[in-house]
């Protein structure tokens, strides 16, 4: 089985064309609707985001590739007050949904915010609604809480996601890698 | 391959136990059935049987029967 080859390059790296095609992978229907921000995103709306992600050393975006077709986006915000990073993720295409697509971008968020950025800890919020991806937290053990929130004046379920780089660490040699590595090669392209 | 034998490596995949996979079972309805199990299910048909399974064969997988089939003789 040849491997693919995995690359994640951030905002600065990227071209024009992969910064406008974010906003359109945005807002699909399938990823909208598992999003806290469900509206359409307007181009002067991603334009004041891009920028704002551009000015903030604390935040991050990244274009997630696999043999160079992008296959994801991930965008962190570390927060000082509670020194973890908040992450959000999407994969770009319904085409990608329960086909392993997931795992690898879970496995590879993880690599780049403990090993590459040097992160202590991980947080994000995952919609109830969304149990696609939630199944697969789950089954990678990750840590899940369940909390209600008021969101545009609706009580949500979100499960709030939580990571850590001490058990990252232990889980090296993990079933996880194994199996992310009989389908990507070890040595990953991430342009920072 | 026995279908025994595919079945035991079928229930690996899942994590359950062999008798819970009735060949009608629609892996939607399986929680079991997600990223990880389609990845690892491809790995096993590459070192198992040496087939290469793309996505739009996965797509097609709807019951147990069909990966089993799949797993082929």
């Amino acid at each position: 089985m040849k491997k693919m080859k995995f690359k994640a390059v951030e905002l600065k790296y990227l071209d024009e064309v992969t910064i406008k095609n974010i906003r359109v992978w945005r807002n699909q229907k399938f990823i909208a609707d598992q999003m806290f921000t469900q509206h359409e995103i307007g181009e002067e709306e991603h334009q004041r985001w891009i920028d704002a992600v551009r000015k903030d050393e604390n935040r991050h975006l990244f274009v997630f590739y696999l043999d160079d077709q992008p296959f994801a986006v991930v965008q962190s915000r570390y927060d000082p007050q509670h020194d973890y990073v908040e992450t959000g993720d999407y994969l770009i295409s319904e085409e990608y949904q329960a086909m392993g697509y997931g795992t690898i971008l879970r496995y590879f968020i993880s690599q780049i915010m403990f090993d590459y950025l040097g992160y202590e800890a991980t947080y994000g919020e995952v919609l109830g609604t969304n149990q696609r991806s939630l199944k697969n937290l789950k089954k990678i053990n990750a840590s899940l809480k369940k909390v209600n929130r008021d969101i545009d004046g609706k009580s949500r379920e979100i499960y709030i996601l939580l990571g850590d780089k001490k058990k990252w660490e232990e889980e090296q040699n993990s079933k996880l890698q194994c199996l992310v590595y009989k389908f990507v090669e070890k040595e990953a392209e991430i342009i920072l | 391959m026995s279908n025994e034998k595919k079945l035991e490596l079928l229930a690996d995949i899942l994590d359950v136990d062999i008798d819970e996979l009735v060949p009608e079972k629609r892996l939607s309805e399986m929680d079991e059935w997600d990223s990880v199990a389609v990845l690892s299910f491809i790995a096993m048909m590459d070192e198992e049987f040496g087939k290469e399974v793309r996505g739009a064969e996965i797509r097609k997988l709807v019951t147990i029967q069909d990966a089993l089939d799949v797993m082929g003789e």
